[in-house]
């Protein structure tokens, strides 16, 4: 499988990593900017420039899956938008950073799926087995709802 | 009119005093609490700190009210957004939005939003006073990318056919001005001396348009 990571975060890195040590094909693009983390790792070959720009050189138009996991969740969306509508790419999956945008993550912008970090970790807590009176919301989010996205009122733990 | 200006740097601040100075109804909204800084009382008051692609923030800013959207920060991405959102989620009938970086003039065609580039527009005026200062445009179109610009028809076309100054997509000639009386001239019609014309001239050959007409210093 192709795959396409966009980003320059750790979390970046990370997804990265963990998919070229699962035996994707892994190409990791990153902006030119100070402090932008790369993996460094034989398996990933790693593409330097504005992501809006490269995709194409990055290998879009062969990329099974793209990984929109920047910092901005504004280029996330564009990202994931010009990766379905300009690359036709099959799946797209995209960081949200701020809870405030997830409302923005959805299938207009060309998300297949939309990934939370704070809504994961919240929503592992919720369902640990430890956490008392778990929300039957938490277990069903309803149709559409961004996975990991914090529940609209989660309950005092 | 009520419009909402994301980014409330230089261009927004600007923008909105000329607005309110036209009548308009303005919010400005701004990631930076200094952005307000530069506003007049009467504006800082209209001021909302955060990004233009939150829910909260832009209903704050009355933009389910909204007759127009105006997206001026330094990052395209946030600008596009602002943008999309405005126009297909709120419905704002007017959605323009600002192109920081000429090179994502693709990404505005492909959402499908007018964009202005003031980058390519400084450019294309910069380049136009260095080398053209003789062809001064009377009016650009666009970012610049094309203009009306009027001149003396040189002694040594007299007798040539207007046809023989235009290129197919770069120069045409518009009118022409002879003994204080203005045509639309045929490509046919033959030029005189004294003659003025007026050329519509993509800003890319304008070096081409001075070369007919003599003009290389």
């Amino acid at each position: 499988m192709n795959v396409l990571v966009v980003g320059s975060s750790q979390l970046a890195v990370q997804v990265a990593t963990t998919l070229a040590a699962s035996g994707c094909e892994v190409i990791y693009v990153r902006a030119d900017a100070d402090g932008a983390d790369e993996p460094h790792d034989p398996r990933i070959s790693v593409v330097v420039g504005d992501p809006l720009v490269v995709l194409e050189e990055a290998g879009a138009l062969r990329t099974d899956v793209l990984v929109a996991c920047t910092t901005s969740d504004a280029e996330n969306l564009v990202v994931s938008f010009l990766a379905k509508h300009r690359f036709h790419i099959g799946c797209v999956v995209a960081r949200v950073n701020d809870p405030d945008d997830s409302w923005l993550f959805d299938e207009s912008w060309g998300i297949d799926v939309a990934v939370s970090a704070a809504g994961l970790v919240a929503e592992t807590v919720l369902r640990a087995p430890g956490a008392s009176a778990a929300p039957a919301a938490a277990s069903a989010p309803p149709p559409g709802a961004t996975a990991g996205d914090p529940q609209p009122s989660p309950p005092a733990l | 009119m009520h419009v909402v200006i994301v980014g409330s740097g230089r261009t927004g601040s600007e923008l909105g005093l000329r607005l309110s100075s036209l009548g308009d109804d303005v919010t400005l909204v701004d990631l930076d609490p200094r952005a307000a800084r530069r506003l007049p009382a009467a504006l800082k008051e209209r001021f909302i700190e955060g990004t233009g692609t939150s829910r909260a923030v832009l209903e704050k800013a009355g933009i389910r009210e909204a007759e127009a959207l105006v997206a001026l920060t330094a990052d395209d991405c946030v600008n596009a957004v602002a943008a999309r959102v405005g126009r297909d989620v709120y419905r704002v009938p007017r959605v323009i939005a600002r192109r920081f970086d000429p090179s994502h003039s693709f990404v505005y065609r492909e959402l499908g939003i007018t964009a202005v580039s003031t980058v390519q527009a400084t450019a294309n005026e910069v380049a136009q006073l260095l080398h053209h200062e003789r062809l001064e445009p009377r009016l650009t179109f666009g970012n610049g990318e094309t203009m009306l610009v009027r001149a003396p028809v040189p002694a040594y076309l007299a007798g040539r056919p207007v046809g023989e100054l235009e290129v197919a997509g770069e120069i045409i000639v518009v009118e022409v001005t002879r003994g204080g009386h203005s045509m639309i001239p045929e490509s046919s019609t033959l030029l005189a001396e004294h003659d003025e014309a007026s050329f519509v001239v993509a800003s890319q050959s304008l070096g081409r348009l001075h070369g007919f007409l003599g003009r290389w210093a």
